[in-house]
C-alpha cells in the first residue's frame, strides 16, 4: 500500500507552486482543486501562438504539476426504459479513487440521483479504465468526482413508444453521460508515494515528461535526450560507439561533462581509452523512458564525476496506458529493422517492465551496417516503509564506420560526403560494445519523513574499436623502418566495476512555526578496474599489428561524501546549502610507459612506468529560492564540481590536475500548470582545465582554462488534452580562457585564448509537438485514436580549430499513427528536410592519398548524418 | 536546396545575432598566391673557390613546400602552417617571378620551413615519389649547365640529380628544411597578397672543385651522382643557403 502523499490544501489564487505538488507532513486524502484550463484553449493555433496564448491566460490555470487522471475506457450507465419519467433529468456524482494503475476503486455515491440511477452508475464506473494522475509525471493515486447525467424522455413524446424500445435500445435516451473528466470535474486528491528527495535546486533543472519524450519519432532510444534543454546528441561513429553529446556550451563528446545515470545506475566511465566519461545510452529504450530529469549545472550535492556541464538522470518505467504485453516492429530507409517487445504486468507498479529490443541497418552510406541488441528488466518490490528495486541493463553492438571524409575531398569529387575511402584501412573501421549492470536499491520512507536510498550494483563492460581518421601519416613508434601502413587506430577498453550508494534525509525540524528543514547525509564510490590498449592495425594484412601505443591496467576509485540543508524560511523562502567531497586514487601499469625508442637504447631499461595518485576534490552546492507568487519561482545557485583525470595523463605521486568547474545559475521559472511552464535563464560556467578531441591520437587532449556565459529559455505546455509541446532555446559564448601550453610540435597551439570554444554550437534550438487524439469513438469494437509527432533540432554554427567551422543544420522529425484496440501502425520520418549535415566534424591534419605528397595543413573532416529515412512501425499490445 | 540552405542560414544568422559570436575562432583560412622566382645571376661570377664560371642553365624542381609554426621543421611539423602540395620547375636564372599556385594556410607565425626537389619521400612508399617538375627535368631535381673557367678557356660542365630522402628513419619527410631564423619570422594573415620564394643557384656550383672535377673536358659533362660535385650540388641545395622568403613583394 502506498503511502499517502498529502497537499496543502488551499485555493487556486493563493497556492503557493512550492507548496503545491511538493509533500508536507502526513494528512492523507486532502483535496486539491485541479486547474480548469479551458481559458487558454481558444487562442491555440500554432505554435507561437500557443506558447503566446499560454503566457497571456497561464495565470488562470494552476500551479501544480499534477495531472488529472484521463479516461481511457468508458462504459455508459444504462438504465431501464421506464426508470425515468418523461421530462425528467438526474444527475448522480460518484467519487472514486483511480489508483496508479487507472484501476478504479472504493467507488461511493456522493449525490444521488434514486435507488436506480445510483445503481447503474455505479454498475457503470466500475468498468471504467483511466490513464492515471501523474504529479511530476510520476502517475500517483487521485480520487475524482464523475457525474452522471440521466434524461427522461422528452414529455411531449410517446410514452408508448419509449416504454417499447428495449432496455440497450433505449440507452441513448437513458444512459448517463459523462463529461470528459479534465474539462468538466473536478476535486481530485492525489493519493500517491512520497518523493523521497527533492531534486530541484536552480533554474536550470527540467523534468521532461514523458509525454513530451514520445512527442517526436526517435531513430532510437537515446534521442529522447534531445529534448532536454540545450542538448543535443548526435551519431557519428555507428551504433556500437557511445554518442556525441553537446549541452549549452559545451563540447561533451562521449560524456566526458555529463553524468549520466539511468534508473540510479551510473553509466559514465572513467578513464576510458575512447573518452573520459564515456556514456554509451545504446540500450535505451525510448518506450521504457519515463521521465528525464536534467540539472544543468552543479548545484546538487549528489552530483559526483562527470557533473560538469549537468547531470542528466533518466527514469525508467511503463505507463499503466501501456502496460501489458507489447510487441514492436518497424521496417525502414537503409534496411532498417527494430523489433521490440516489451513485458509490463498489469498490475505491477510503473518501475516494473521487462523490455528487449534488436535493431540493424545497412546504413545510410558505404560500411555503416551495424546490429544491436538491448535487454532492460527492473522489478519494483516490497511495501511500506522499505521498498526494493532492481534493475538489469545488457547490451551489445557491433556497426561498420565510415569515419570521417575531408571537406575538399567531397568538394573535388573524390569521396562522397556519405563515403568511406577506398583503402582497406578505412573499410576496416568497426567497433564493438558489450555492457551488462545490474544495481540493487533499497528505499525507506520513515513515518516522519525521513527516508534513505541505499543501492549497490556492479558493470562490466568491453569496447573496441578500429577507426582511422587521419589516413596515412603513422609511423610505428615500436618498429624501425615501418611507416604508413594506414592510421588504423585500435583502442579497447575493458571496465569492471563495483558501486555503492546511500543517503539519508532527516525528518523535518521545525524550530519555529515558519522556518523548517532537512539534513541529508550521503556517500557514493565506485571502483573501477580497467584494461586499455591502443594499437595500429594494418588492414591489409589482415589487422596485423604494426605499433604498440598503449597497454595498459588502471584501478581506479572514487569516494565521494556529502551534506546538505534543505531549508524553508517562511513559504517565500528555500535555501539549500550543502558541501560535497570526493577521494579519487588511481593505480596504473603502464606497460608501454617510458618507451622511447629514439632517445635510448632499449637495453639499457625495461619498457613501463607504474605509477600511484591520489586526489581530492570538493566544493560546495548551493541554492536559493524565492517564491514571490504562487505560480512564480526565482532560483539562484552556486556549485563547484569536478571531472576526474584521464588515468593515464597521471603522473606518480601527482596530486590528480582534477578539472574543477564553477557553476553559477540564475532564472525564473513560471509555472501555471499544464498551460504553462516557462523557465527563462542565464548561467556561467568556468573549467580549469578543458580537453579537445585530438585525431591523431584518436582521444581527448588537454586544451586549458575555459568559460560559457549563456542563457536558456525552456518552454512546456499542454493547452488541450490532446496536444503537448515544449521548446527550448540556449545560447552561449564559450571561449578559451587561456591558451595550451605549447610544445616543440606546436609552439603556437591551435587554440587561442579568448577565442570561441571549437566544437560548441553557439545557439541550439528544440521543439516538440505531439498531438493524440480520438478519431473514432466506436470504429467497430474498439476505438481509433490518431496521433502526430514532430521535432525539431537546430544547431548553429559550430567553430573548430584551424579557423573551420562546421555548418549550422536544423533536423526535422514527423511521425503519425493510428492506434485502434491492441493494434498499433505509424510512419516515422526523420529528417523530413533531407538536410546535408556533418553528425560530427573536426579539423585536422590528414593524408588520405597514398601516393601524394602528404597534406600537413589541418583540413575540416566531417562524418554524415543521417539523410531522410523513414520507418513504418506495426504493434500489438495484449 | 538552395532555400533550405538559406533558411538554415537565416536562422543561424538571427539568433546569432541575439547578441553572441557565432564563430569567432581567432583564426582564419588563407589562401597566399605563392610565386618562385630565380636571380639575376652576372653572365660570369667567380666561386668561393676563386674559379670562373658562367652558368645557362639551372633548372630546379620544386615542392611540395611547406611552412612549420615549429622552429625545427620536419618531424615536429605533423601540422603545417601553410602547405603547397604541387611542383613546378624554376629557371633560377630567370628574375621574373612566375605564379605557380596558391598556399593553403591558417593565419598565424610560422618559424621554419621544408620542401622537397620534385622527388618526395612518402611514408606510404618504399621509393620517393617524382613528381611532375622533376619528371619534366628527366626524373631528376636540379639540371645544371654551364661552363668553367680553368685558365685554359671554358670548360662545359653539366650536372643533373635526383634529390631525396633515402634514410629509412627519415622517410616522409621533406628534404630541405630550414629552421628558425630572422627572415622566417612572419605571421601569416589575410592581408598577405603573395609568397615569393626566390633561388641563387650560385652557392649550389660554389663547392664544386671544378680544377678536379674537370681536369679532363670531357669528364665534366654530365657529372656522376657519386661525383664531388654531385656531392658538393647536393649538400649545397639540402642544407646550404635557403631560398629567400618575401612576403607580399609588390608592395
Amino acid at each position: 500500500m502506498a503511502q499517502p502523499l498529502t497537499l496543502d490544501a488551499v485555493a487556486p489564487s493563493d497556492r503557493s507552486p512550492a507548496v503545491a505538488g511538493v509533500m508536507n507532513h502526513a494528512r492523507p486524502f486532502e483535496t486539491i482543486r485541479m486547474p480548469v484550463d479551458r481559458y487558454a484553449r481558444p487562442l491555440v493555433v500554432t505554435l507561437i501562438v500557443w506558447f503566446g496564448a499560454s503566457l497571456a491566460f497561464a495565470q488562470e490555470a494552476a500551479p501544480a504539476a499534477v495531472v488529472p487522471p484521463e479516461v481511457v475506457t468508458r462504459v455508459d450507465a444504462v438504465l431501464a426504459p421506464d426508470a425515468l419519467s418523461a421530462g425528467t433529468d438526474v444527475e448522480v456524482i460518484v467519487t472514486i479513487t483511480v489508483d496508479g494503475e487507472g484501476n478504479v476503486s472504493d467507488a461511493r455515491v456522493t449525490q444521488s440521483g434514486g435507488q436506480e440511477a445510483d445503481a447503474a452508475s455505479l454498475a457503470a464506473i466500475q468498468q471504467w479504465r483511466f490513464r492515471p494522475a501523474t504529479q511530476n509525471g510520476h502517475p500517483v493515486a487521485s480520487r475524482i468526482n464523475v457525474p452522471f447525467s440521466f434524461r427522461g424522455p422528452p414529455a411531449d413524446s410517446n410514452a408508448a413508444v419509449d416504454l417499447s424500445v428495449p432496455a440497450q435500445a433505449a440507452v441513448p435516451a437513458q444512459a448517463a453521460v459523462p463529461t470528459p473528466l479534465v474539462e468538466e470535474a473536478i476535486e481530485v486528491t492525489v493519493v500517491g508515494e512520497r518523493e523521497l528527495r527533492s531534486d530541484d535546486r536552480a533554474a536550470s533543472d527540467f523534468h521532461v515528461r514523458r509525454e513530451i519524450l514520445q512527442a517526436a519519432p526517435r531513430q532510437e532510444g537515446a534521442e529522447v535526450l534531445r529534448s532536454a534543454p540545450g542538448l543535443y546528441i548526435g551519431r557519428g561513429e555507428g551504433a556500437a560507439v557511445a554518442h556525441s553529446y553537446m549541452l549549452r556550451g559545451f563540447d561533451a563528446e562521449h560524456g566526458q561533462d555529463i553524468e549520466f545515470r539511468v534508473g540510479g545506475l551510473p553509466i559514465n566511465q572513467p578513464s576510458q581509452i575512447h573518452g573520459q566519461g564515456y556514456a554509451d545510452l545504446g540500450f535505451l529504450i525510448g518506450d521504457v523512458v519515463n521521465e528525464l530529469h536534467v540539472t544543468e549545472g552543479v548545484y546538487d550535492p549528489r552530483q559526483g564525476d562527470f557533473a560538469v556541464a549537468g547531470s542528466i538522470n533518466i527514469d525508467l518505467g511503463v505507463d499503466q496506458s501501456q502496460r501489458g504485453l507489447r510487441w514492436k516492429s518497424g521496417v525502414g530507409a537503409f534496411g532498417a529493422e527494430r523489433h521490440q517487445l516489451i513485458w509490463a504486468p498489469v498490475d505491477g507498479e510503473r518501475e516494473t517492465f521487462g523490455a528487449v529490443q534488436y535493431s540493424q541497418t545497412d546504413g545510410f552510406g558505404d560500411n555503416r551496417a551495424g546490429e544491436a541488441g538491448s535487454a532492460v528488466v527492473q522489478a519494483r518490490l516490497g511495501e511500506g516503509a522499505w521498498r526494493y528495486r532492481v534493475l538489469g541493463v545488457m547490451h551489445a553492438a557491433r556497426a561498420d564506420l565510415a569515419g570521417v571524409v575531408r571537406a575538399d575531398d567531397v568538394e573535388d569529387g573524390s569521396v562522397c560526403f556519405t563515403c568511406v575511402y577506398p583503402f582497406a584501412t578505412a573499410r576496416a573501421q568497426n567497433a564493438l560494445a558489450q555492457r551488462a549492470i545490474l544495481g540493487f536499491f533499497i528505499d525507506y520512507r520513515g513515518a516522519r519523513g525521513d527516508n534513505a536510498e541505499l543501492g549497490a550494483w556492479v558493470g562490466y563492460d568491453n569496447f573496441r574499436i578500429q577507426q582511422n581518421s587521419t589516413g596515412f601519416i603513422q609511423t610505428s613508434r615500436t618498429l624501425a623502418s615501418t611507416f604508413g601502413r594506414g592510421d588504423l587506430i585500435e583502442q579497447s577498453n575493458r571496465t569492471s566495476s563495483l558501486g555503492l550508494q546511500g543517503r539519508y534525509r532527516s525528518a523535518s525540524y521545525r524550530p519555529t512555526q515558519e522556518v523548517h528543514g532537512t539534513v541529508e547525509f550521503g556517500v557514493a564510490g565506485r571502483m573501477d578496474a580497467i584494461e586499455q590498449g591502443q594499437n595500429l592495425l594494418d588492414a591489409s594484412a589482415r589487422n596485423q599489428t604494426w605499433d604498440r601505443r598503449v597497454d595498459a591496467s588502471v584501478r581506479g576509485l572514487d569516494l565521494g561524501f556529502w551534506g546538505d540543508l534543505d531549508w524553508s524560511f517562511t513559504r517565500y523562502v528555500k535555501a539549500r546549502a550543502g558541501i560535497r567531497a570526493d577521494v579519487l586514487a588511481y593505480d596504473i601499469d603502464d606497460r608501454l610507459g617510458n618507451f622511447a625508442p629514439l632517445a635510448r637504447n632499449q637495453d639499457t631499461y625495461i619498457v613501463g612506468y607504474r605509477r600511484s595518485a591520489l586526489g581530492t576534490a570538493w566544493g560546495p552546492r548551493t541554492s536559493l529560492e524565492l517564491l514571490p507568487l504562487s505560480f512564480m519561482s526565482i532560483r539562484a545557485a552556486y556549485g563547484e564540481g569536478y571531472r576526474s583525470p584521464q588515468a593515464r595523463m597521471l603522473d606518480d605521486g601527482e596530486d590528480a590536475p582534477f578539472t574543477k568547474v564553477r557553476s553559477a545559475d540564475v532564472g525564473v521559472r513560471f509555472d501555471w500548470g499544464d498551460a504553462l511552464q516557462l523557465t527563462v535563464g542565464g548561467y556561467y560556467t568556468q573549467l580549469s582545465d578543458d580537453v579537445a578531441f585530438d585525431a591523431a591520437e584518436g582521444r581527448l587532449e588537454r586544451i586549458g582554462g575555459t568559460q560559457r556565459l549563456g542563457a536558456v529559455v525552456h518552454a512546456q505546455s499542454k493547452p488541450w488534452s490532446w496536444l503537448i509541446a515544449a521548446l527550448s532555446v540556449t545560447l552561449v559564448d564559450a571561449s578559451l580562457t587561456e591558451s595550451p601550453p605549447a610544445s616543440v610540435e606546436e609552439p603556437q597551439p591551435p587554440f587561442v585564448q579568448g577565442q570561441s570554444l571549437p566544437f560548441v554550437p553557439p545557439v541550439v534550438v528544440r521543439a516538440d509537438v505531439g498531438v493524440n487524439h480520438v478519431l473514432l469513438r466506436e470504429a467497430g469494437p474498439w476505438t481509433l485514436t490518431g496521433r502526430a509527432g514532430s521535432g525539431l533540432s537546430f544547431l548553429s554554427s559550430r567553430p573548430l580549430p584551424y579557423g573551420q567551422a562546421a555548418d549550422p543544420f536544423a533536423l526535422l522529425d514527423l511521425s503519425a499513427g493510428l492506434a485502434w484496440g491492441p493494434l498499433d501502425v505509424g510512419l516515422e520520418i526523420y529528417n523530413v528536410l533531407d538536410s546535408q549535415y556533418a553528425a560530427l566534424a573536426y579539423s585536422f591534419a590528414s593524408s588520405w592519398e597514398p601516393e601524394a605528397p602528404r597534406s600537413r595543413v589541418p583540413m575540416l573532416h566531417t562524418a554524415a548524418g543521417s539523410p531522410r529515412a523513414w520507418m513504418v512501425t506495426l504493434g500489438v499490445s495484449l | 536546396m538552395k532555400r533550405r540552405r538559406l533558411f538554415v542560414a537565416w536562422c543561424a544568422a538571427g539568433l546569432c545575432g541575439a547578441g553572441l559570436g557565432c564563430a569567432d575562432t581567432q583564426q582564419d583560412r588563407v589562401v597566399v598566391p605563392l610565386q618562385v622566382m630565380g636571380t639575376g645571376v652576372p653572365a660570369r661570377f667567380e666561386t668561393s673557390r676563386g674559379v670562373s664560371v658562367a652558368l645557362d642553365r639551372a633548372d630546379l624542381a620544386f615542392g611540395p613546400f611547406y611552412l612549420c609554426a615549429s622552429t625545427e621543421a620536419g618531424e615536429s611539423c605533423e601540422t603545417a602552417r601553410a602547405e603547397w602540395l604541387e611542383s613546378a620547375v624554376i629557371d633560377t636564372l630567370d628574375p621574373t617571378p612566375r605564379d605557380v599556385g596558391e598556399l593553403s594556410a591558417v593565419n598565424g607565425p610560422y618559424r621554419s620551413f621544408m620542401y622537397d626537389l620534385g622527388i618526395a619521400s612518402l611514408l606510404t612508399q618504399n621509393d620517393a615519389v617524382v613528381l611532375d617538375a622533376a619528371e619534366q627535368l628527366g626524373d631528376v631535381s636540379v639540371v645544371l649547365e654551364g661552363r668553367v673557367d680553368l685558365g685554359s678557356g671554358d670548360v662545359p660542365f653539366s650536372i643533373a640529380l635526383p634529390i631525396a630522402r633515402t634514410k629509412d628513419n627519415e622517410r616522409g619527410v621533406p628534404v630541405v628544411r630550414v629552421r628558425a631564423s630572422t627572415s622566417t619570422r612572419h605571421a601569416i594573415t589575410s592581408a598577405d597578397t603573395a609568397l615569393s620564394v626566390r633561388f641563387d643557384p650560385r652557392p649550389w656550383i660554389t663547392g664544386i672543385d671544378f680544377a678536379n672535377v674537370c681536369s679532363d673536358a670531357d669528364a665534366c659533362i654530365d657529372l656522376a651522382p657519386e661525383s664531388q660535385a654531385a656531392r658538393a650540388v647536393r649538400n649545397a641545395l639540402t642544407a646550404g643557403a635557403p631560398p629567400e622568403l618575401t612576403w607580399n613583394p609588390n608592395e
